[in-house]
């Protein structure tokens, strides 16, 4: 991955608020980030930190009362908040699909296997004995025999019906894929397995990864990049083993140290005091100096940018930098 | 005490959906008008069987809304139909509501042996043809509105009972009914207190429906004569006035008012049906207030996330 190439995706200061009785709840504020081609970028962070949230505004596929307040997300070279419907059909899933979370409710219960794959095709104008013969590779790629094309998926365990997700998600061949928590639901030992397939199918077909999910040991095993949302902000971006090795923002560093380190058990398993602000009332300065050990006078009066603090590590804290 | 708590909060919720939704403000308020007619109206606009005056005179100073065939005072007989009319509506909705209730939730409740059975009787109930079911019966039993009101009950409560036992089987398959079971709750306190609060927006919007049926089936009924002919009510206004050849005559007077009031009463249910739907389903309420926001940004609400810029 060299940097003077174009990335797929660049979201920039992207806002996304509720519309509630009382006004807007700012779940997303001016996030920033960007996905390089055959990149793996993970976002994580606590439950309501706007992680999902961030996943499906790119798709704009949030349910109301959800508004996306401002921002781009530019992707292959436009800007998806200015499509209307029709172009924003033709991006969707041809060039940048989804796994979801919960692959029960992803699938209907009511067609087969291979009627949902064939479905997801002919919509896109892909028919006839191409979509069947696409079927039965989709099914090879993702380790699955052709045969559970006919099974409803009530017949499927929790791992296959996911990998059926991804191979509804691969179907059109897209540029990028966004996993919202894809694995969240399934044992270690399934999710490590299905992991290590979708990477090596990334390797192969060359597109790129938004990987969601609050598992910060898989996290740092999968990604090249990790993003770390704290309160609807990006509070640390860097490469994985960066950020495993050295993590800047206390925040990060109190995430890291509340995981079990895989290798080697040493020290302490320590948690973050206090839980994350309301998005209807956030904090004023640093979103985190209410639960912050380290946190000076500055923190709270003052927001911290995010900043580069070398190679690709970028950090929003007043301490670093 | 503390079960008093949350109920009164439902009453509380209750009247704040239909004071923040101004159809169903609207609606109350015309319900809450002839609600008020058919207990004090009588009282206010005289007797309606007597003969006050020539019959069949236009609207005049003397009698606001003409007289009938008869030369009663039209606007007495209307108001006078009102409470009958409001009672078997009501009550027929009530009753059809519950029956429907009770069997439709039992069916899907209990399952095999008892929904067979149940549901066979609901079945042949749905087949048999409603409205001119209803003319036979009320043509076989004594004339009068107890009658009317029990044949629109027995013909009426099959399509709740249905639709309820559907319901049910979806809900009884929901964890939180498994968990009941399991900590040990009866089956009358699962229906009580978890099945049938589900249903709260259900239940109510086909309390609604099947009271606007029975106020027009009724109206239908005595209109064809199957009813007691000597009651006042606005079936039988209508019954009377096309007796008098009202039509042919041009004598409007006679049967307009009373026909405004079915209108206007089924209107008021309609409306009022629209705040209950936002009742059972908070979400709609958020979402009507994301309409509501996106409408004052000038952006039609639309099916992808819509993108507003705000400079605040």
């Amino acid at each position: 991955m060299t940097d003077a190439a174009p990335p797929v995706l660049s979201v920039r200061e992207l806002s996304v608020a509720y519309v509630a009785e009382e006004g807007l709840v700012r779940a997303v504020d001016r996030v920033s980030f960007e996905v390089a081609r055959g990149e793996v970028l993970g976002i994580a962070g606590e439950s309501g930190c706007g992680k999902s949230t961030v996943a499906q505004a790119l798709l704009r596929i949030l349910p109301p009362p959800a508004v996306i307040t401002g921002g781009q997300v530019l992707f292959e070279g436009q800007d998806l908040l200015l499509l209307d419907e029709p172009a924003l059909r033709a991006v969707r899933w041809r060039r940048l699909s989804m796994v979801f979370q919960s692959a029960m409710d992803a699938l209907n219960p009511v067609l087969t296997v291979g009627d949902q794959l064939q479905d997801t095709l002919r919509a896109h104008g892909v028919g006839g004995a191409q979509a069947r013969a696409r079927c039965e590779e989709l099914m090879a790629l993702v380790g699955l025999p052709a045969d559970r094309l006919g099974s409803w998926p009530h017949q499927l365990s929790g791992g296959m019906r996911q990998r059926i997700g991804i191979a509804l998600a691969l179907a059109l061949e897209p540029a990028l894929v966004v996993l919202d928590e894809p694995t969240t639901a399934l044992d270690v030992v399934v999710e490590g397995e299905i992991l290590r397939q979708l990477l090596a199918l990334r390797r192969s077909f060359g597109f790129s990864i938004i990987f969601i999910t609050h598992d910060l040991t898989r996290m740092l095993q999968v990604c090249d990049r990790v993003a770390i949302f704290y309160a609807g902000r990006v509070v640390e971006v860097a490469p994985a083993a960066e950020l495993r090795a050295g993590p800047r923002h206390p925040y990060t560093q109190g995430l890291l140290a509340a995981f079990p380190s895989v290798h080697g058990a040493d020290g302490e398993l320590a948690s973050i005091p206090g839980s994350p602000p309301s998005p209807r009332s956030p904090p004023p300065g640093c979103r985190f100096h209410p639960r912050c050990a380290q946190a000076v006078e500055r923190c709270r009066a003052e927001e911290p940018p995010l900043v580069a603090l070398g190679g690709r590590h970028q950090a929003a804290c007043h301490l670093v930098g | 005490m503390s079960a008093a708590a949350p109920r009164a909060g439902g009453v509380a919720a209750w009247w704040e959906a239909v004071r923040r939704d101004r159809k169903a403000s609207l609606g109350a308020g015309l319900l809450a008008f002839f609600l008020l007619l058919g207990l004090v109206g009588p009282w206010l606009a005289g007797p309606a069987d007597a003969l006050v005056g020539v019959p069949l005179q236009p609207p005049s100073a003397a009698h606001w809304l003409g007289t009938t065939g008869q030369g009663q005072d039209v606007l007495a007989q209307a108001v006078a139909g009102t409470r009958v009319s409001l009672l078997i509506g009501f009550g027929v909705g009530a009753a059809v509501v519950l029956v429907g209730a009770l069997m439709g939730v039992t069916a899907g409740y209990f399952g095999g042996r008892v929904d067979g059975l149940l549901s066979l009787v609901f079945n042949v109930f749905l087949v048999l043809p409603g409205l001119p079911l209803a003319i036979v019966i009320a043509a076989y039993l004594p004339a009068g509105p107890a009658t009317v009101a029990l044949v629109l009950v027995i013909t009426g409560w099959a399509w709740n009972a249905r639709v309820l036992r559907a319901q049910t089987l979806m809900l009884r398959q929901r964890d939180f009914i498994a968990a009941a079971v399991v900590s040990g709750e009866s089956h009358l306190r699962i229906i009580t207190r978890e099945l049938l609060p589900n249903m709260t927006s259900l239940l109510v919007a086909q309390l609604i429906g099947s009271t606007v049926h029975a106020i027009g089936a009724q109206v239908g009924l005595e209109f064809l004569g199957l009813g007691d002919v000597s009651a006042v009510t606005w079936g039988t206004n209508l019954y009377w006035a096309t007796n008098d050849s009202a039509l042919l005559t041009g004598a409007w007077w006679t049967f307009v008012p009373t026909g405004l009031c079915v209108a206007l009463v089924g209107f008021a249910l309609a409306m009022l049906n629209s705040a209950f739907d936002e009742l059972g389903n908070p979400r709609l309420r958020l979402e009507r207030a994301w309409r509501t926001w996106l409408l004052g940004h000038r952006h039609p609400p639309a099916r992808s996330t819509p993108v507003v810029v705000t400079r605040d």
